[in-house]
């Protein structure tokens, strides 16, 4: 019966396909496609399904079903895909018409990814999501070069997972994910795929370039239901290798844990120093994705304890909540930095100052709100899932071998730091971008009736999870992690271990808060006096647009105390200073891109230098190797 | 402890004169009784004025001891003195200053000669003038300085 839901969303996506000579028809396909997704979602959690098989070859066949994993990311990924079609329905109008067909075709690759059951299910899904998406971010003009770095890492994964589902046929004589067990090979290479599709920290400079240059939802598309696919990619392989406690995986854990601090610093310190509107959300994906990863890696060390099960538990239960906490506020994010971005047609976060008021009070609410989030701000849903990594990492003093308790301190230190200069970066973002001064723009006229029922959408689901995260715990079925305690009532605490180490109410603190803060402020912004605005001094002078302190100012001062990490620079064009500042990774892969290009010079010059003799001997001594070998 | 100020004070060493004005002024409210901070604004002067209003702070007038001040910006200031008549480029500056005078504040226009016509002037329309001085001494200023402090 449940499986009904399920066909009726693959139908709508094709159908949303075949419609998309008409832009609103399609993405309201889509938009109904994927309210038909969060149902199955939600039915799939409490009671897993299977599909439909389809029998290949004997023994090899593709097959799907729902459980309460896939469920509950299916139940994310399309609460993010809701407000990208509902969002689509007035900003695909700036895009050709294709957009619709593409965008369906790629929700239908990832939702294929979530409910695959083998391994050739989970490739063919993979394959379509990553074609289409590199097809929309080809959608804006002038972003080849980007899409084609996204689409080599794409298939970089591809490969990897390529080889992870051959180890494991080769092991068990069939590609199913559901009965078999994996190997240590199938565990690196899926980790390595799915860490580059999450654009953990040495594979991370695909997901920049991408970002940027893509249209607004194919970026939030991107940003977050994408890298989404990686988490839900290592919860799958984690969940195929079989008893992790009775193996040891612990240097899994340990490598997951340093790789996601060391990207999750690194993402938050690139996003202080972005100067472009959409790098900054960019570089927060990395580092949210960091956090991620090493939620799980903890989660991974714990359980090979049987002491330390509840840790392990809690660390999944953190990783999930810092999931939906990255999809809703990335999904609402870009959204709404899109909206301003094509309203006021700018390109850097200093130029698009102060949309509150020259774009409107929606979108900058959006903008302001999953800024907040991201900087754990609560009682918002990224408050609590910060919150619970940081927990995480505090009870990390239980485990046992030293090893893993140096690692975890350090990158505990790595990941806190992350967490504040993200509050600094999204000051920045939303300071400039949603409560700047406008200067007097005026945006341009178009529809955005859509653009802000999609985003009012996500607000939502920015605030409620987060005021109600005890409910979304219990939900996710770890009710073991909400109690009562100290005049809360039962279900209304966090607890993030058994006996009690840390607690947390958003729900109340949220109502404390109201109480002590926010009604005492109404009464004093209703009773006080008329407040006159003016510039600042400026020795009578008015000031002009450039002498405002400017967001790269805001930063500058770090880029320039920490002048060896991001190599900052100074350049002078037109008697005017400005500060560069660059990824080092960049730097790599340039070097990287110019040495392959040297040698395949080379080797061109050595094979094909137009000497008919040499192709002769090639082409000879090549049908000989053949010939033996196929003898 | 330094006893110098006591002995002075004792002595009647400071100077014990009255500066008196001529000219009507406004007073301003209580508050400024005891300390007045001033900005000045050269809105069009040959200078002269410029150096009238220097001599204030000479040990010879010393404004300090009736807690006369000068502030650097306007934002510090109480009384804004006007030194001039505004030339026509400083005519917008001299709006922004007004704009940057926390309330409650005052203005005192103090003008070198007649040559500029009323029309003209009154037509900038500055808020809070609480009096006009044409062509002072020093003594004259800190006289209508002192006025407007005591507020009648």
């Amino acid at each position: 019966m449940s499986m009904i839901f399920a066909y009726i969303s693959f139908t709508l996506y094709i159908l949303g396909i075949l419609f998309s000579f008409k832009r609103e028809a399609s993405y309201l396909l889509s938009f109904l496609g994927s309210i038909f997704v969060f149902v199955t979602g939600i039915i799939g959690t409490f009671y897993p399904f299977t599909l439909g098989e389809i029998e290949l070859l004997p023994k090899i066949y593709m097959s799907m079903d729902v459980n309460h994993l896939s469920g509950i990311f299916m139940t994310i990924a399309a609460t993010s895909w809701i407000a990208i079609s509902i969002y689509s329905v007035d900003y695909g109008k700036f895009y050709s018409k294709d957009m619709g067909l593409w965008l369906n075709l790629s929700m239908i690759g990832m939702l294929t990814i979530m409910m695959a059951k083998d391994g050739l299910t989970f490739i063919t899904g993979w394959e379509v999501m990553t074609v289409s998406s590199y097809l929309l971010i080809l959608k804006s003009k002038g972003s080849f070069k980007e899409a084609f770095e996204f689409l080599a890492f794409g298939e970089l994964s591809t490969v990897a997972l390529i080889i992870a589902f051959a180890s494991i046929f080769l092991k068990n004589g069939n590609f199913s994910l559901v009965q078999n067990s994996g190997t240590a090979l199938f565990l690196i290479a899926t980790t390595f795929a799915f860490a580059v599709k999450m654009g953990i920290f040495p594979f991370h400079t695909w997901l920049i370039g991408a970002h940027v240059k893509a249209p607004s939802n194919v970026s939030a598309l991107l940003s977050a239901p994408l890298t989404l696919m990686g988490v839900y990619g290592i919860f799958m392989a984690l969940s195929v290798m079989p008893n992790l406690y009775l193996y040891n995986f612990e240097w899994w854990g340990i490598l997951a844990v340093g790789f996601g601090a060391v990207s999750a610093f690194w993402g938050a310190l690139q996003a202080l120093a972005a100067k472009q509107l959409k790098t900054l959300p960019a570089y927060s994906t990395i580092e949210n994705n960091g956090m991620i990863l090493s939620a799980i890696g903890i989660s991974v060390i714990a359980i090979g304890d049987p002491n330390l099960q509840i840790l392990s538990a809690f660390a999944t239960l953190t990783a999930i909540i810092l999931t939906i906490s990255h999809t809703f506020s990335k999904s609402l994010l870009f959204l709404s930095i899109g909206h301003a971005k094509e309203a006021l047609n700018e390109e850097n976060i200093d130029d698009l100052r102060g949309s509150w008021s020259a774009v409107g009070k929606i979108p900058a609410l959006g903008i302001i709100l999953s800024g907040l989030s991201f900087s754990a701000f609560p009682p918002l849903i990224g408050f609590v899932g910060e919150w619970m990594l940081l927990e995480t990492f505090f009870q990390s003093y239980k485990l046992v071998n030293v090893g893993e308790k140096i690692v975890t301190t350090f990158s505990g230190i790595f990941v806190a730091l992350a967490i504040g200069m993200a509050a600094f970066s999204m000051v920045k973002l939303t300071g400039y971008t949603a409560l700047g001064f406008d200067h007097g723009k005026k945006s341009k006229n178009m529809p955005n009736m859509a653009m802000k029922i999609a985003e009012i959408f996500l607000i939502t689901f920015v605030v409620a999870p987060g005021i109600f995260a005890p409910f979304v715990v219990k939900y996710l079925g770890y009710g073991i992690f909400t109690s009562g305690l100290f005049g809360v009532p039962k279900p209304f605490l966090i607890i993030s271990s058994i006996p009690v180490f840390g607690v947390l109410s958003p729900t109340f603190f949220t109502i404390v808060f109201s109480i002590l803060f926010i009604f005492p402020l109404f009464f004093y912004l209703s009773r006080r006096k008329k407040v006159r605005k003016i510039d600042p001094w400026n020795g009578g002078l008015s000031l002009k647009e450039n002498e405002y302190f400017s967001a790269p100012a805001y930063s500058a001062i770090l880029e320039i105390v920490l002048k060896k990490i991001y190599i900052t620079k100074e350049k002078i064009s037109d008697y005017e200073a400005h500060i560069e500042v660059v990824d080092v990774v960049n730097l790599f892969y340039k070097g990287l891109k110019s040495w392959i290009l040297k040698i395949e010079k080379i080797i061109s010059q050595i094979l094909m230098n137009g000497n008919l003799n040499v192709y002769i001997i090639y082409i000879l001594i090549a049908f000989t190797v053949i010939f033996f070998i196929l003898r | 402890m330094k006893w110098w100020p006591i002995r002075g004070l004792s002595r009647f060493l400071t100077e014990k004169r009255d500066y008196k004005s001529d000219t009507s002024v406004k007073p301003m409210k209580k508050i400024f009784r005891r300390s007045l901070h001033v900005y000045t604004i050269d809105v069009g002067n040959s200078n002269l004025l410029n150096f009238e209003i220097k001599e204030l702070q000479s040990p010879q007038y010393n404004t300090h001891r009736f807690g006369i001040y000068f502030a650097d910006s306007p934002r510090h200031a109480d009384l804004l003195i006007i030194l001039g008549n505004p030339t026509e480029k400083m005519v917008e500056p001299l709006m922004n200053t007004v704009k940057q005078m926390p309330e409650p504040f005052g203005i005192l226009i103090v003008e070198e000669n007649e040559i500029v016509e009323e029309n003209e002037k009154n037509s900038l329309q500055l808020p809070n003038v609480v009096g006009k001085l044409k062509n002072p001494e020093p003594e004259e200023i800190l006289g209508a300085l002192l006025k407007i402090m005591k507020g009648n």
